[in-house]
């Protein structure tokens, strides 16, 4: 496995960070109101630990934001992703019945989005979240280009 | 078949609604006694029954219909909810013909148009006659590509079936292979309340044996349903390929497009390898062989067979490769920690065409994919396999059901083999 991986937009970990953090501040928030009631002190240690979490969970979307890559072969497409649990998914061009992108509101305001690659077996699961429109659109048309050039039939 | 409308046979609107005359018919039987204290309003229900009945037949009859045409196939049914469905041709996967038990009484058969897409897709021509289905399916078949059909031989006369026979299955081995187990665990059933009513007559074991009526009655009706459905099962080999015939009251004929078979099993349960007896089936693109239980399945090959019957049918399908001879290659020591029973009776095998998995300490599960058939080729790689230096390596087909999956192989293997079956894969072909 020596191929150059090309990294999604450094959105993702922007996007993946502050959903979660999002969550888990809203929640500490509400801890910290409920614990200031008890005492300063309970209150004070619901807030580090917030942000702690925070903290953590900035640096596991960066893992994870890192951990995705796709390498556009000769004759497929390569994929790569996981921090836990490792994947790697190789798709023939040929392969390829057809190419969605989809994108969220946030994906919006930062300009990315997710291309969705669609194959007969229900298992294959080929998605690349967070890149960057430009790249998008590139993708799916070069992508569609090349599944019309190798398609094989079932 | 040209570009006109056909109908469906006059009978069929009658065979559909048989099951619902016939809880009339028991309904009337019921109130016979009303019957004799007012005769004329009997009569006039059954004259209003009759007509509401005739018309319905009829209405059914006349807005029923089909055309084929080079580039798509319609059918137009309902009478209340009309439906017209088209399906382009060269999206047919499969065309089955059916013959359940009320249309064999009218000499009707069932044609099954199936495509490759999801739930409901397929287009029943209930009720043909012989000559009307044969010539649709004639039609259908000489419309296929080349590859699927290697040959355009004339279809054999449905009753007659002409063609060399590869595999017939005596209705005593497939009771014995499917009937034994579960009707014994009933018999076990009933004998241990039996025994247990005998001693004492407490209201629980009472209760505990009414509850356990309705799941042994469950287990006795889907042994009868599967042991009905392999009744005088025979594969043969026409020109076309292979043709699989099945079933007691409703009589199936399947034909087997061979070249997009995605995937091949051979089970071996425990006790039926005592006996050297194996299943074999196959996964289909997007057909969709629905069993008793409604779930998608596989195209059975052999219900139950002696292991050279099935060496003998998978020749027919992956040529002279013979995968007893092949080197089965166990899953390193360290696997034992990931899956301490289970890895024991891991192996994969393969060669430039074929990549075999096997699995199953109960029951022994042999997978067979081709390369060239791979939609896509994934490695994974949970926490512990990555402490173990495991993965798992994938080859995703079209099918169903049947894919490559080795399990727990040493992750560095597991990453070469991924590339090199993606390098065969695209070679190949």
């Amino acid at each position: 496995m020596n191929e150059d991986f090309q990294p999604i937009a450094r959105a993702a970990r922007v996007i993946w960070g502050l959903s979660g953090i999002g969550v888990v501040s809203l929640f500490g928030a509400t801890c910290t109101i409920s614990a200031s009631l008890a005492s300063d002190t309970a209150a004070i240690a619901v807030v580090v630990t917030t942000l702690i979490l925070d903290g953590w969970w900035w640096w596991i979307s960066g893992r994870r934001w890192r951990a995705w890559g796709y390498a556009e072969r000769d004759k497929d497409l390569v994929i790569k992703r996981g921090v836990m649990i490792r994947r790697l998914t190789i798709i023939p061009y040929g392969r390829m019945q057809f190419i969605d992108t989809k994108q969220g509101p946030l994906e919006r305001l930062l300009g990315v989005s997710t291309v969705i690659l669609n194959t007969a077996a229900a298992a294959t699961d080929a998605r690349i979240p967070m890149v960057k429109d430009q790249e998008a659109q590139r993708l799916r048309e070069q992508l569609t280009r090349l599944g019309e050039t190798y398609a094989t039939g079932l | 078949m040209n570009d006109h409308w056909h109908r469906l046979h006059p009978l069929s609107p009658f065979i559909r609604t048989m099951h619902i005359v016939a809880v009339a018919v028991v309904v009337a039987a019921q109130q016979i006694d009303e019957v004799f204290n007012a005769p004329f309003v009997a009569l006039a229900f059954v004259g209003v029954g009759a007509t509401i009945a005739a018309s319905y037949g009829w209405a059914s009859y006349h807005w029923t219909g089909f055309r084929a045409t080079t580039a798509q196939i319609e059918l137009k049914t309902g009478v209340l909810f009309r439906q017209h469905r088209r399906i382009p041709t060269d999206r047919i996967e499969a065309i089955d013909v059916a013959r359940p038990l009320t249309a064999r009484l009218f000499g009707l058969v069932e044609l099954r148009v199936e495509v490759a897409s999801g739930a409901g897709s397929e287009m029943r021509f209930q009720y043909l006659d012989q000559e009307d289905a044969t010539a649709l399916r004639e039609y259908v078949l000489q419309l296929q590509p080349a590859s699927t059909n290697a040959v355009r031989a004339p279809t054999p006369d449905l009753a007659a079936d002409t063609s060399r026979v590869m595999l017939e299955v005596p209705a005593s081995h497939v009771v014995m292979a499917y009937g034994i187990g579960p009707l014994g665990l009933v018999a076990v059933f009933a004998l241990f309340f039996g025994l247990i009513g005998t001693v004492t007559t407490s209201a629980v074991t009472t209760t505990a044996a009414i509850t356990s009526l309705p799941i042994m009655l469950a287990i006795a009706i889907t042994t009868f349903r599967t042991v009905e459905s392999y009744w005088g099962f025979r594969v043969s080999h026409d020109e076309r390929g292979m043709v699989v015939r099945r079933g007691f009251l409703n009589e199936l004929t399947q034909k087997v497009p061979v070249g997009r078979i995605q995937g091949i099993r051979m089970e071996e349960p425990f006790l039926w390898r005592a006996f050297g007896r194996a299943r074999l089936s196959v996964d289909v693109a997007g057909y969709r062989n629905v069993n008793v239980n409604g779930t998608a399945e596989t195209v059975v090959l052999a219900p139950v067979a002696a292991r050279k019957a099935v060496h003998i049918l998978l020749q027919d399908l992956i040529g002279t490769l013979d995968i007893d001879a092949l080197e089965h290659v166990i899953v390193p020591k360290a696997a034992r920690w990931r899956a301490p029973v289970a890895s024991r009776f891991l192996s994969i095998a393969g060669n430039e065409t074929w990549a075999i998995a096997r699995e199953g300490a109960f029951r022994r599960r042999t997978d067979i994919v081709a390369h060239a058939k791979a939609q896509s080729i994934r490695v994974t790689q949970g926490p512990w396999q990555r402490k173990l230096q495991l993965a798992t390596l994938h080859i995703d087909t079209a099918g169903n059901r049947i894919h490559f999956r080795a399990l727990h192989r040493a992750a560095q293997d597991a990453y070469e083999l991924a590339w090199l079956s993606r390098k065969l894969g695209h070679t190949s072909h």
